[in-house]
């Protein structure tokens, strides 16, 4: 139960930092995806039920504070977990291979969650905005491995 | 696996609207905290910029006092210029009449964080403001773009710099008012097509909306000519305009509410 709360807590929070504070600071086209950096984390650190319930919560909070269909985000992200799992499973658990499934994740996620705006052409932020994301997942990673002397 | 099926449910019953009223709510709790963040990373911003800029701000500076003692000489011939269209009036007897009667609602403006493009925005105010798709969203007499989406409590705007909003205009500096067609190009530029060979457009010249289109008010000023194209082998000429507002940087706008 307190690992629940504290991952709806910190969702809240990633989504709020997301959506109000780098979307203005860095520009709209620059801005990671700290939602799905910090849910990919947890794969890294063999913790997949967290990941996937931290995506289920982050991506709902996402699409609350935003114009998207609700649901869509989370459901996007939770595909490409599970997808992220099964690669993991029967191909590779290599670090590199797990990094490239968090950018390209990314990728994909920003495509679906950008279907409304069809002008959008801005390949080269979509890769830089996804190799941020996938930094930070990194990042969110050496974090996981320490909070549970905290939790 | 359950989480992708509960995630799958919630998808279903938001494209049903099911889950409307609680977005609704969470926006509404959630909207003082988001736009205290954005006025914090507004402000980091401006500061960081202030130090990056400063040269650049040095010489802004003494253009804008250089603009401002011509719009000194500018206001004080505006002035004479009012006194005796105040005695031609009452020579004429005419009753001054407000040439713009709309009602108004004041937004405080957000970015979009799904739209990479920049090409819209999201304001805090929404159907329970009287907010209508459709509706024109302006700062002082300047367009800013119209209402494309709108729930309970937001709404999103397309700005008119975005290649999706398009508008019919009138050059306001020529005396044959050269007519065309706006449409969105990113950033603060604004491309005008469809001028008659033969009409007259200048850079520099003030491009207002001219309301043929049926969806903006006539009269808003939309832009001014940086560049005007004149392709021989092409038919039509075409104007790029700068917007006077910078998109980027909207705090506040006005949507028109009648």
């Amino acid at each position: 139960m307190k690992k629940i709360l504290y991952l709806i807590f910190i969702n809240m929070i990633l989504v709020l930092v997301q959506n109000s504070f780098f979307s203005e600071l860095l520009d709209v086209t620059f801005n990671p995806n700290l939602v799905l950096a910090f849910g990919f984390a947890f794969l890294f650190s063999n913790q997949e039920e967290d990941g996937s319930f931290s995506l289920l919560i982050g991506g709902l909070f996402l699409d609350l504070l935003s114009f998207n269909m609700l649901g869509v985000s989370s459901l996007t992200f939770l595909v490409l977990y599970e997808l992220s799992i099964l690669i993991r499973k029967y191909v590779s658990k290599g670090f590199v291979i797990q990094l490239l499934l968090v950018f390209i994740s990314s990728i994909v996620y920003i495509l679906v969650s950008s279907f409304n705006y069809p002008q959008f052409a801005n390949y080269f932020g979509i890769v830089v905005v996804s190799a941020l994301t996938t930094l930070i997942s990194l990042f969110f990673h050496f974090i996981h491995r320490h909070e549970n002397k905290f939790i | 696996m359950k989480k992708l099926f509960i995630a799958l449910i919630i998808f279903i019953f938001g494209t049903f609207g099911v889950l409307s009223p609680v977005r609704d709510a969470f926006q509404f709790i959630f909207a003082p905290i988001q736009f205290g963040l954005k006025n914090v990373a507004l402000g980091l911003k401006g500061s960081i910029d202030f130090f990056y800029n400063l040269k650049r701000l040095r010489d802004e500076n003494i253009a804008l006092l250089q603009e401002n003692n011509d719009l000194t000489s500018v206001i004080l011939e505006l002035k004479k210029a009012e006194e005796d269209n105040e005695l031609l009036k009452d020579q004429l007897n005419l009753k001054n009449k407000e040439s713009f009667d709309k009602e108004f609602v004041m937004a405080s403006v957000m970015g979009n964080p799904n739209d990479l493009t920049g090409g819209t925005i999201i304001i805090d105010k929404g159907l329970r403001h009287g907010i209508k798709i459709g509706a024109n969203v302006i700062e002082g007499n300047y367009l800013v773009g119209i209402v494309k989406e709108v729930y309970t409590e937001r709404s999103l705007v397309s700005l008119i710099t975005s290649p999706s909003v398009s508008a019919t205009v009138r050059d306001i500096d020529v005396a044959k008012k050269t007519e065309g067609l706006v449409t969105g190009k990113y950033g603060t530029s604004i491309l005008m097509t469809r001028i008659l060979p033969n009409e007259e457009i200048n850079v520099g010249d003030s491009i207002i909306t001219s309301g043929k289109d049926g969806f903006f008010e006539p009269g808003l000023l939309v832009g001014k000519v940086v560049q005007v194209v004149e392709v021989p082998a092409e038919p039509l000429k075409s104007a790029y305009l700068e917007t006077i507002v910078d998109t980027s940087k909207l705090h506040k706008v006005f949507v028109i509410l009648n």
